[in-house]
């Protein structure tokens, strides 16, 4: 069991800042299962919508044309096409992080994880409504804030939606 | 950005000089996986075994305190005391040389001594006191639960190193009740520096004791810190560090102490005792737990008023099946409203056969048919019921055997047992009791007595032979004398059947190997002075 | 395409929907997995209508003398109970056909309500636009600012936790996405001819929505309905996990599997089987709302 001063409140950042020999392992290990669990619904959608976004833009004339001019596949798939697929994945991955925080209800009560989703289900028992709403508030603020980057996003991956008014 | 870049190099420096420390010395830390954030951390003001665990078990004394792991009352922070023959005025002398915490907020420049334990008490019985009111909307809870402020006159400071107390009557309890949580002696000196900082509610949320451990530092849910308070009265702590990794589930629980992240569990799932008892890393201890599980009737709505229904519902039951489903076999079917364990218990008693005929027969001459009632079941886990739903399941198909419609209802915790306490509740609540001094009287008088009515008497019982004869034995001194009116009272209570009695459970306590001396608190509680690690 | 089909229909009503049928069937059983989902769904439709007379036992008996029996080809096991026996001694292949009854009930109250009520407001948005159009649509935006789970236990919350209550939770949550579908479906069948047409002729406001629009815009919303009756189910065991949704004894899935958990260790059947029964009859219900979507949704259609 280790135990360093909460400095910003990662648990990952923190336990490298207290410096205490294997407590960085120890909490990545305490990490693993949780994220797996978490992880594998959206790991599920997003492998389905990149592969349809890459089924259509493999069928593009462009990158005929780069495999024609002798690109190794790698390249070809890696940059050309992924970069082209990548927007509406990026959507789909911001539309990602409400059910993630609906997963973390389930999946912090289940690891006993003293995280907001627990912390929002605790409250609903009982039936603490300021800190409800406050929650409420918080997630919906957090989910607005992704959108938004996702959407920033959009012209960085694409130039022809960074440079039209 | 450059603030914090500050701050987190300065963390990183701190961190490394504290690695630098920690390689020299290894320190002894105890991980004790605890099932619940404490409630806070004055155990004047709240009821919860783990508020308790939290605060007064750790950081406080008392004037009495019992011997670890027995019901049995010894001298603490008072040597000694003697008690006038009218049993009105008890003195009690101090202990000398005893220190308080040391912490960041507070530096003792005094021992502890007659101001600390009248401010302690004085505190909880007059209203007038700068501190009584100073955390808001807490309540004396146990203070008054125990009729404290009508039996105690006043509390009077005779000289630095002695302690009257004087009582309105007699109360034959007197000692072991002083040594109960809600007695924890606070420091006055602390109360008074943080009264002239303008922030006299700190004391109740950075407590300051004389216990074997000091409180670091508490993150709600997640963990509790303490350091060994190293002048601690009777020698400091054999472990340095103590942590309490708050763990709700209990399945978790136990997967952390298999993984050797923690040392002490409470509260293990009868599912996994199996499991506990052969493994390697396990010590599973056991013993007869000092508490009883009820299903209380609410004996002021009709036709529960009336013994011979409450009597046919109970014959009803099948607390063996019980016994088997929920308990896991970790129990013994309860007859007595008291267990076994303590004195006064009435062997003689009968309990009610299983009879579901005779119970059918019972109900049709009372001229009942069709009864429809609640059955109550708690949310959470608990000594005395491991799993509340569960039973109000099989009492539901029980009841349903004699023809009774029974729907389960439950509430948040909290909200459970305010709403149980209503006078004109509908329904039977399941609910238990662990008792916190031993005396037969804290479970009769606080459970089934009038006074209780409306408050800790969920059965709203107030049956005037059997409340004479507690009443009585309150205030005699002598055992035996004692001893037969709580049995008479416990014959009365088993004819009129307020409750219907399912069971005292089997405590059981898994520890890890390496665990050295633990014992079971008889009271539910869980005491780290005197643990050691190998 | 739809103008064509809608000409056909005039024509000759019958041979139209035969013919769109016999389409519709070409185009969803080309997908195998669509057609086994289907074929796995009407068998759970089956289980669950005749459950009285499948089940061995009545779900709420407990035998007593049987806590925590295990499967029959488990050591101790016994074909009495042929799944084994919960911590009461409830048999718990009676329980899980009896579960598939409410979870059905679910998905179809779920779908039900958030469909009417959606594609209502829908309509309205689509139809008149302006400023019911931006009170409506921002009002289903901020229900999906929230996780949906998240929003469905402070409803339940708020209105006690029931089963009743947990489904119209679910259904509030789930209703944007109705209106979202049927709004932009409707935005993009106002402009076309025949909608003139049918102004023109003079059709009452009614029956333009209703009757002219409406089932040219029904295509995305059967998809989402299919897809949404598995979330509206995986909702409803997730609230009866967190203990909010149906209350013990009820032989719910998610109630089922959240009662059991204590037992991971100790005896395997009683959780692993409730969780199983969800996940097939969710996996077969998406493997058909995939097919569906496949067949009805003209975008996606192989040309």
């Amino acid at each position: 069991m280790y135990y360093f001063e909460p400095v910003t409140g990662f648990m990952l950042i923190d336990s490298l800042l207290s410096g205490q020999e294997g407590a960085f392992k120890s909490a990545l290990s305490h990490l693993i299962l949780p994220t797996v669990v978490l992880g594998t619904i959206p790991l599920a959608v997003i492998a389905r919508q990149t592969r349809s976004a890459m089924l259509e833009v493999l069928g593009e004339d462009y990158i005929r044309t780069a495999r024609a001019k002798g690109l190794p596949p790698s390249r070809v798939i890696g940059l050309h096409a992924l970069r082209n697929a990548m927007i509406p994945v990026i959507t789909v991955i911001g539309l990602q992080v409400g059910v993630l925080f609906a997963g973390a209800i389930l999946t912090e009560t289940i690891f006993s994880w003293p995280g907001v989703g627990k912390w929002m289900v605790d409250s609903i028992f009982r039936r603490d409504y300021t800190s409800v709403q406050g929650g409420l508030l918080l997630i919906a603020v957090i989910i607005m804030i992704v959108n938004l980057f996702v959407d920033l996003l959009y012209g960085l991956i694409n130039p022809r939606i960074r440079h039209t008014e | 950005m450059t603030p914090m870049k500050r701050k987190l190099l300065a963390a990183v420096c701190g961190a490394s000089l504290l690695f630098a420390g920690a390689a020299t010395v290894q320190a002894k830390t105890l991980v004790f996986c605890s099932e619940g954030s404490p409630e806070g951390f004055n155990p004047a003001f709240y009821t919860a075994g783990t508020t308790f665990d939290a605060s007064s078990r750790a950081i406080f004394n008392r004037l009495v305190e019992f011997e670890r792991g027995t019901t049995k009352i010894g001298p603490a922070l008072a040597e000694k005391w003697e008690v006038s023959d009218d049993q009105l005025e008890y003195t009690f002398h101090l202990r000398k040389g005893v220190k308080f915490h040391t912490t960041k907020e507070f530096q003792p420049t005094r021992d502890f001594n007659a101001d600390d334990v009248v401010f302690s008490f004085k505190r909880q019985l007059d209203k007038e006191h700068p501190f009584h009111g100073v955390t808001e909307g807490a309540e004396y809870e146990y203070f008054n639960g125990m009729s404290m402020p009508d039996l105690l006159k006043d509390v009077v400071k005779v000289d630095d190193y002695t302690v009257k107390f004087l009582l309105n009557r007699p109360e034959a309890p007197m000692i072991a009740n002083l040594g109960m949580d809600f007695a924890s002696i606070h420091s006055k000196e602390y109360a008074d520096k943080m009264m002239a900082a303008g922030i006299p509610a700190a004391i109740d949320q950075k407590p300051v004791g004389t216990g074997p451990f000091q409180l670091v530092a508490y993150q709600k849910d997640a963990v509790i810190r303490y350091k060994a308070h190293p002048d601690y009265w009777d020698g400091k702590a054999a472990i340095d560090d103590l942590v309490f990794a708050i763990t709700p589930d209990p399945s978790v629980r136990y997967q952390k102490l298999k993984a050797g992240e923690c040392h002490v569990m409470p509260y293990p799932n009868p599912a996994d005792l199996e499991a506990m008892a052969t493994d390697p890393d396990v010590n599973l201890l056991q013993q007869e737990g000092l508490n009883v599980g009820y299903l209380a009737y609410n004996t002021q709505v009709a036709p529960f008023d009336n013994p011979k229904v409450r009597k046919a519902l109970n014959m009803a039951i099948n607390k063996e099946a019980i016994l088997d489903a929920v308990f896991q076999g970790a129990g013994k079917v309860a007859k007595n409203p008291i267990p076994p364990t303590i004195w006064s218990y009435n062997e003689a008693v009968e309990d009610d056969p299983y009879d579901p005929e005779g119970a059918k027969a019972m109900l049709e001459a009372e001229g009942v048919s069709g009864l429809e009632m609640k059955v109550w079941a708690m949310p959470v886990q608990r000594p005395y019921n491991p799993n509340a739903r569960r039973m109000a399941e099989l009492m539901q198909a029980d009841f349903a055997a004699i023809g009774v419609d029974a729907e389960i209802v439950s509430y948040e915790w909290g909200e459970y047992l305010d709403r149980s306490k209503d006078k004109n509740r509908d329904g039977a609540v399941l609910l238990g009791w662990t008792g916190d001094n031993g005396d037969p009287d804290n479970f009769l008088a606080v459970l089934l007595g009038c006074d209780a009515v409306g408050g800790s008497n969920r059965a709203n019982w107030c049956y005037e032979p059997f409340n004479d004869l507690i009443m009585k034995a309150k205030v005699v001194s002598d055992v035996d004398e004692r001893t037969k009116l709580y049995e008479q009272a416990q014959v009365v209570f088993k004819e009129q059947a307020p409750w219907a009695t399912i069971a005292h459970s089997v405590v059981y306590k898994p520890i890890r190997k390496e665990v050295v001396d633990f014992k079971i608190d008889p009271f539910g509680g869980h005491i780290f002075y005197g643990v050691d690690l190998k | 395409m739809t103008e064509a089909l809608y000409d056909q229909e005039l024509d000759s009503r019958e041979v139209g929907r035969i013919a769109l049928l016999k389409e519709f069937w070409a185009y969803f059983s080309e997908n195998r997995g669509a057609v086994i989902g289907l074929f796995f769904f009407i068998a759970i439709i089956i289980i669950a209508v005749f459950a009285d007379f499948i089940a061995p036992h009545l779900p709420n008996q407990q035998f007593r003398d049987a806590f925590l029996q295990p499967p029959f080809w488990q050591e101790g096991g016994s074909l009495k109970f042929p799944l084994g026996t919960d911590a009461v001694g409830r048999d718990i292949l009676s329980r899980l056909i009896h579960g598939a009854r409410y979870s059905l009930f679910i998905g179809c109250v779920v779908v039900t309500v958030a469909l009417v009520f959606g594609v209502i407001l829908g309509l309205i948005a689509g139809f008149f636009r302006g400023r019911t159009d931006t009170i409506i649509m921002r009002l289903m935006d901020i229900i999906l600012s929230f996780p949906s789970l998240l929003l469905a236990l402070v409803l339940v919350a708020i209105l006690g936790p029931s089963l009743i209550n947990a489904m119209i939770a679910i259904a509030i949550v789930q209703q944007p996405h109705y209106v979202r579908l049927t709004r932009a479906a409707v935005m993009g069948e106002m402009n076309k001819d025949y909608v003139t047409a049918a102004r023109v002729i003079g059709v009452r406001r009614m029956r333009l929505m209703f009757v002219t629009i409406l089932p040219n815009c029904m295509a995305p919303l059967i998809v989402q309905a299919a897809l949404s009756f598995s979330t509206a189910i995986l909702d409803a065991a997730a609230l009866g996990f967190l203990g909010m949704g149906a209350q013990p004894p009820t032989p719910e899935w998610g109630t089922m599997l959240a009662e059991a958990r204590e037992f991971i260790l100790r005896a395997w059947w009683v959780v692993t089987l409730p969780g199983c029964a969800i996940l097939l009859t969710v996996l077969a219900i998406n493997l058909m709302g995939d097919g569906l979507r496949d067949a009805l949704d003209p975008k996606l259609k192989r040309s």
